[in-house]
């Protein structure tokens, strides 16, 4: 029986570990005096009226319709959680009520993750919103952001006009397929040969993360949420060996744990860094292998260097911020440089490019692949998924660390399915609107890809960012 | 005491709150309203429009011209040649006007500013926004479209003034609607998102709502995307004609989004009979939408007015279509650097909401809707809006900005705003001499 | 493999690729493909041409014919059986440049045919169509034998196909796309067909070109609806063709860029900035280079998915699983319809084939006559235009009845009839036979 894929979503993935002032983003404050003395003005105002219900009613009345004053006691305790700054209360009574952004808010040092303050809504607060509910943001309003900005702000994507079909309508019944086939595939089928690729349901993978960005539970709580969703956790070796569901963990190899190779029966694909040895080992199951490489001013020749040799595919890295390690370059020229590259010497669609590094939003996503990935690899988005804290400005992975504590793996689980599920909707809006049904067919796609460097030249005759 | 006195209670707090003037106290404001805003609509842009709305002409002090969002049209402004005290244009002898129909067949109308009323469908927002902005619209002598939910009979008496749209739910669409409009507007995709038809939750799909677009209450509405039977520039052709066999006189304007390619859009829809072209911007509002497709889907319309005009100029037909910008014009300096970039004028949302005490706080899709009655149906919320008072606001808002383009011709040494039209040489890079 | 060597001899004609993300011309907009047991005249497309006009903006037009009439051409039933007929426009008067560079170095030449035609400004043409030229020509045995040292194991008409494929591309891009003015190209180089195109409707060049009594088995027609640019090119027109097939095409692609790297990988290039192009291309690669059976053809292009996969048996779903990893990335993603005509030599038919893309966002109608004397399979942007086809042979007696005996529409990327069906007409026997994309036959009394 054929089943569209699908992910299916949890409502009780409620927050849990942020303080409740962490939560939301206005602080409505009342000034007890002047409301004490509003309401004795309206009590004079109103004198025998006071005496019936409907005339109490109405000098009770709230302005606002949120809730906010609707504890017994209304202003004099605002319930702050509630408002959503729609500023009514303010308008109402200008000299008396007070609507500002709420510090607390803010809570990351991090400048990838919380580029500024005093907005309604942050990077963090979205993911938060995608891991508690599994849904597409939707909101009235038009974007009330910067125009454009650095690194993956500095694109848009296309979309198609009437002149070629999209969906329809949010329930669609086209099919989009975000299915990828990571590892080597031939130019041209021999029937008899098999292909063997690891195969996802949607092009994002959990990436692993360094020993201060993760612990025992965030692992677990992955290596489930992969497994519930059908997709892939890249881990180091060694922690794979703790984690069970060997089906789902695309272990990675290096120098250090390369002879652990043998302590498994199997793996799905495996992932290394290093020289030929570990490359050798890697190829163990006879399943894809995939080179990982950072993304430095080497990356092309790395690269390239590396497929010609036979391996099945890359998985770039860049930093956390999604910046080369040793130059002022984006990932998105990186990714379309080693995307040509291998288009050139004719090997780009025989081989898989995973991208990982400052790909933390949905947005993100189709705009990796339209570069030149073919699937992402999610990091620090997951512990953020989860609720936790990073430290400081988290620039370099083996620098960066979160605030520590446990977890609950269940719910972490729970977390991550949604996200993945809300991220997977997202794309397929994206999908959907440029009029291409399969993200195969999305990689390197950059006519697709609209660049502010670009059109913003042919505007004024210089880049306006 | 009955249940309007507290409606009214509020109405008028509400109003009072929004009435500004040269005694209002904008220290006091920005901090009272701190949470306000944001890179588009800055607090001073909100703050200002108020302002506007209640006195008719611009402010003093505050930003009354650009936002924070450090592009497009906030990283842009004028080099004049001339100040206003050279006095080489008489500001009184400046015509505002624009043709809204330049092909040889159709009506010809023109209004007498360059800027009409953009689609806000019924469900979306209240009977009483709308009945604002076309009574507004009629007081100013140009158009407010009826958005795609349909025609409500209380427009009916401004008809003149009204749009019509057909859009791709084709709620509400019948051939009465289409005969009686005198220009008919075709939405084919919507700035905010792009790829997406419209969103109605089921919220706000009350009773009336329902019935004005034939469905059921309490069921979420998505229109289609695309019109299901335009799928190529050809099938698009026998589109227009099918409106234009009904209604032969009245100009259609086809609405589209902002593809990389619209360049080719705006010249295969020309070829296929469009009288005007309204390119909406992706950074425009809605009732509801992904907040993902607002910010990451289409181009900008800068950018996208610049190079549909530059294209059209290219194929020798620019002056036989009118091309309208919208998605994201907040302020009369938007309206005339989008003329200079190469519009014929605007069409005109957000910015028409905010005198009826719009915060742009985004909650317009959630539940009962808008806390200030205009993005619902809710009845109780619905009341908080009397429509004389905001026709009147509005009216306020763009007599403020007739101010304005008087102001910015007269600085150009034109006498008309159509020869502002395309001449982006007059316009430089914010805060750099020119 | 063969298929690696065929395409490595191509890596010298474009020594340095430069990604050029130029957009396309969006494709166009009406087809028409009529294939018939017993050779029909062109004048019998004029009406149908001319119903379907609504699809077009006269812009650009053209017509492929196959299994061609050799006494019309002055050359023997062999000649027309061997040799390429390689047809050129010429857009300036350089053929003598042309010939030299081009044509006598790699062709041994029997014949050359002039068309008669009519002044354009009669017909209304604004544009004056191309001067053509059409080579009936032989591959020189040296140049064959030299080549066929890089390429070890192949048949020596494949050997000859790649040497006269490789050859139209160097003259194209000497003549026409790299060049300010355009002077001359290709239209097309197989054995027993050719293309015609101008700036005009399709019919225009059936008039133009005075091809009225010319009888063939096959005729494709198309009409453009471009609306890019103020000067118009009939390079831009359809058919495109990759080396025995010609191609028309109606709808678009959304990801041109990515089918464009695709066949970067394999040495190709488009030149005419049209989708149409790429899609003539991709059939060439796969029929003929990665010698594909016209299923697998069919399956790469426009891939089977979500139920209709499942439905398929398995070895079906190994094969076309495989396929899609394989290809995926270079498959144009629609709405697309193409309408294919060639000369099958393997399978020593004339094939007609349309093929719709899954989403079948684009019209099409296939339709099947069967007369006693006489089969004709036809498929279109519209019924209209297959059935002002029939009555036209109605009226001149042609035919018996005035409408088709079936009519239906292809399911894109169904298990069911793979969305694609074949009109073949055999070169022997001359027998019509329509078949799915699964070699199922079709018949009227289903």
């Amino acid at each position: 029986m054929y089943k569209r894929f699908h992910i299916n979503t949890y409502d009780d993935a409620e927050p849990t570990y942020l303080k409740k002032s962490e939560t939301h983003p206005f602080n409505p404050r009342v000034s007890k005096i002047g409301l004490a003395k509003m309401l004795a003005k309206e009590a004079l105002h109103l004198n025998k009226e006071l005496l019936t219900k409907e005339g109490r009613d109405y000098m009770l009345s709230r302005p606002c319709i949120y809730g906010v004053f609707s504890r017994p006691v209304g202003g004099f305790w605002p319930v702050k959680e509630k408002c959503t700054g729609c500023m009514r209360c303010v308008q109402e009574h200008p000299d008396m009520i007070t609507v500002e952004h709420n510090p607390k808010f803010y809570f990351l040092e991090d400048s990838y993750w919380m580029p500024e303050r005093d907005v309604r809504e942050t990077p963090v607060s979205r993911v938060h919103f995608e891991a508690r509910t599994g849904k597409i943001l939707v909101r009235g309003m038009g974007y009330t952001g910067y125009f454009a900005g650095q690194g993956w702000d500095s694109l848009w994507t296309d979309m198609s006009e009437i002149v070629r079909p999209t969906r329809d309508g949010v329930h669609g019944r086209e099919y989009i397929s975000t299915e990828v086939n990571l590892g080597r595939k031939p130019a041209h089928v021999d029937f008899k040969a098999p292909v063997n690729t690891l195969d996802a349901p949607l092009p994002i993978l959990f990436d692993s993360l360094p020993k201060n960005m993760t612990n025992q539970d965030i692992m677990n709580a992955t290596k489930r949420a992969a497994s519930e969703i059908g997709t892939f956790f890249i881990e180091r070796l060694e922690n794979v060996l703790l984690l069970a569901t060997p089906h789902v963990l695309v272990p990675l190899l290096d120098k250090h744990n390369m002879n652990l190779i043998d302590c498994l029966e199997s793996a799905p694909a495996v992932e290394y860094v290093g020289n030929r040895d570990v490359y050798e080992s890697a190829q163990t199951f006879g399943t894809p292998v995939f080179a990982r490489i950072p993304f430095n001013k080497d990356v092309v020749r790395h690269g390239t260097r590396l497929v010609e040799d036979g391996v099945d595919g890359l998985h770039v890295y860049a930093n956390y911020h999604g910046m080369s390690f040793d130059s002022n370059t984006f990932f998105k020229d990186g990714l379309k440089d080693l995307h040509y590259a291998l288009v050139k010497n004719g090997l780009r669609s025989q081989v898989s490019i995973i991208a990982s590094g400052g790909i933390t939003l949905a947005e993100h996503v189709p705009k990796a692949i339209l570069s030149g990935a073919d699937a992402v690899g999610l990091d620090t988005t997951i512990p953020i998924a989860l609720e936790y804290k990073l430290k400081g400005n988290c620039v370099l992975p083996e620098k960066s660390s979160i605030q520590q504590r446990s977890l609950d793996v269940m719910w972490g689980q729970k977390r991550l399915v949604n996200l993945m599920a809300s991220w997977h909707s997202q794309l397929i809006e994206v999908m959907s609107a440029m009029g291409v049904r399969d993200v195969r067919r999305l990689s390197g796609e950059t006519g697709r890809l609209i660049e502010n460097t670009y059109i913003s030249e042919d505007w004024l005759g210089e880049t306006i960012v | 005491m009955n249940l309007d006195a507290y409606t009214k209670k509020h109405r008028n707090n509400i109003q009072s709150g929004v009435y500004l003037s040269d005694d209002s106290d904008f220290e006091r404001l920005k901090k009272s309203f701190a949470g306000l805003g944001n890179k588009r609509w800055s607090l001073e842009l909100i703050v200002s429009t108020w302002y506007q709305a209640s006195q008719g002409k611009p402010p003093r002090d505050w930003e009354y011209k650009t936002g924070l969002s450090r592009g497009g049209f906030d990283a842009i402004e004028f080099a004049f040649p001339y100040t206003l005290e050279d006095e080489v244009v008489s500001q009184d002898s400046i015509d505002l006007s624009i043709d809204l129909n330049k092909r040889s067949t159709g009506q010809k109308i023109s209004i007498p500013l360059p800027t009409y009323g953009a689609g806000m469908s019924y469900g979306s927002v209240s009977l009483a926004t709308m009945l604002s902005r076309v009574k507004a619209a009629k007081q100013l002598g140009t158009f407010s479209s009826t958005g795609e939910g349909g025609y409500p009979e209380e427009l009916l008496p401004y008809k003149e003034h009204v749009i019509t749209q057909v859009a791709t739910g084709m709620f509400g669409v019948t051939e009465n609607t289409i005969k009686h409009s005198r220009i008919v507007e075709l939405k084919y995709a919507q700035g905010a998102k792009p790829g997406l038809g419209g969103h109605l939750l089921s919220p706000k799909v009350t009773e009336s709502v329902a019935k004005m677009r034939g469905s059921v209450k309490g069921v979420s509405l998505y229109s289609p995307f695309p019109f299901h039977s335009v799928y190529s520039v050809e099938d698009h052709k026998s589109h227009l004609e099918w409106i234009k066999t009904i209604n032969p006189s009245a100009p259609v304007s086809v609405k589209v989004s902002t593809p990389s390619d619209i360049d080719m859009v705006a010249v295969g829809s020309y070829y296929a009979g469009a009288n005007i072209i309204n390119l909406d911007g992706a950074y425009g509002a809605t009732g509801a939408a992904p907040e993902i497709a607002k910010k990451n889907i289409a181009m900008p319309l800068e950018y996208a007015i610049n190079k549909t005009h530059t294209y059209l100029v290219k194929e020798g037909v620019r002056d036989e279509v009118v091309l309208m910008a919208s998605g994201g014009i907040r302020t009369a300096y938007d309206v005339a650097k989008a003329i200079a970039l190469g519009a014929d004028g605007c069409v005109i949302g957000s910015a028409e909401l905010i005198p009826l005490a719009c915060t742009q706080c985004g909650n317009c899709e959630s539940g009962r809707g808008c806390q200030v009655g205009i993005a619902t149906t809710d009845p109780d919320l619905s009341r908080l809006i009397d429509n004389e008072w905001g026709a009147k606001r509005i009216v306020n808002m763009y007599d403020s900005w007739k101010i304005q383009w008087k102001e910015i011709l007269a600085q150009l040494g034109m006498k008309r705003i159509t020869e502002l039209r395309g001449r982006k040489d007059l316009l430089k890079k914010r805060g750099v001499p020119a | 493999m063969t298929a690696d060597t065929i395409i490595s001899s191509r890596k010298k004609l474009v020594p340095h690729y430069t990604t050029n993300t130029q957009s396309p011309a969006e494709g166009g907009c009406g087809v028409l493909g009529v294939a018939s047991s017993a050779p029909i005249h062109g004048r019998y497309l004029l009406e149908a041409l001319a119903q379907m006009r609504n699809r077009g903006n006269g812009k650009g037009g053209g017509i492929a014919s196959v299994g061609l009439d050799n006494t019309w051409f002055g050359v023997s039933e062999n000649v027309m059986k061997q040799d390429y007929l390689l047809q050129i426009a010429y857009l300036d008067d350089v053929d003598k440049q042309v010939e030299e560079e081009h044509i006598k170095p790699l062709f041994d030449i029997d014949h050359t045919f002039l068309y008669n035609t009519k002044e354009h400004a009669s017909q209304g043409l604004s544009i004056r169509p191309p001067h053509v030229k059409s080579y009936f020509a032989r591959v020189k045995e040296e140049r064959v034998k030299d080549f066929s040292k890089q390429l070890p194991g192949l048949l020596r008409t494949a050997v000859e196909d790649e040497l006269v494929y490789q050859n139209s591309f160097q003259l194209n891009n000497a003549w026409y796309s790299s060049l300010g003015e355009k002077k001359a190209f290709v239209l097309s180089h197989g054995k027993d067909m050719m293309v015609l195109k101008l700036v005009g409707y399709a019919e225009d060049v059936i008039t133009h070109y005075c091809l009225e009594d010319l009888a063939a088995h096959l005729w494709i027609g198309h009409h453009r609806y471009p609306t890019k640019g103020t000067v118009w090119h009939p390079g831009g027109a359809h058919p495109f063709v990759g080396m025995q097939h010609a191609l028309v095409h109606n709808g678009d692609f959304s990801n041109y860029q990515g089918v464009k790297n695709y066949l970067a990988q394999q040495n190709m290039h488009p030149l005419f900035l049209t989708d149409t192009e790429v899609g003539a291309l991709l059939f060439d690669l796969y029929d003929r280079v990665y010698d594909y059976s016209l299923e697998h053809v069919i399956e790469a292009m426009a891939p089977t998915t979500e139920r209709d996969f499942e439905m398929l048996d398995k070895t079906k779903k190994k094969e076309y699983k495989a396929l899609q990893k394989a290809h995926i990335m270079g498959s144009p993603d629609g709405p697309w319809f193409f309408i294919t005509a060639g000369n099958n030599h393997k399978k020593n038919e004339y094939q007609l084939t349309g093929i719709t893309d899954t989403s079948m966002l684009r019209p099409q109608v296939f339709a099947l006559l069967d007369e006693p004397d006489q089969k004709i399979g036809l498929v279109a942007s519209e019924r209209q235009v297959i059935n002002a086809f029939l009555r036209g042979l109605y009226k001149h007696k042609k035919i018996s009845v005035k409408f088709a005996d079936k009519y239906w529409n292809a399911r894109g990327g169904s298990y069911t009839d793979g969305g694609a069906f074949t009109f073949a007409v055999n070169k022997d026997t001359r027998e019509l036979e329509c078949r799915n994309k699964f070699g199922e036959k079709v018949r009227v009394d289903e």
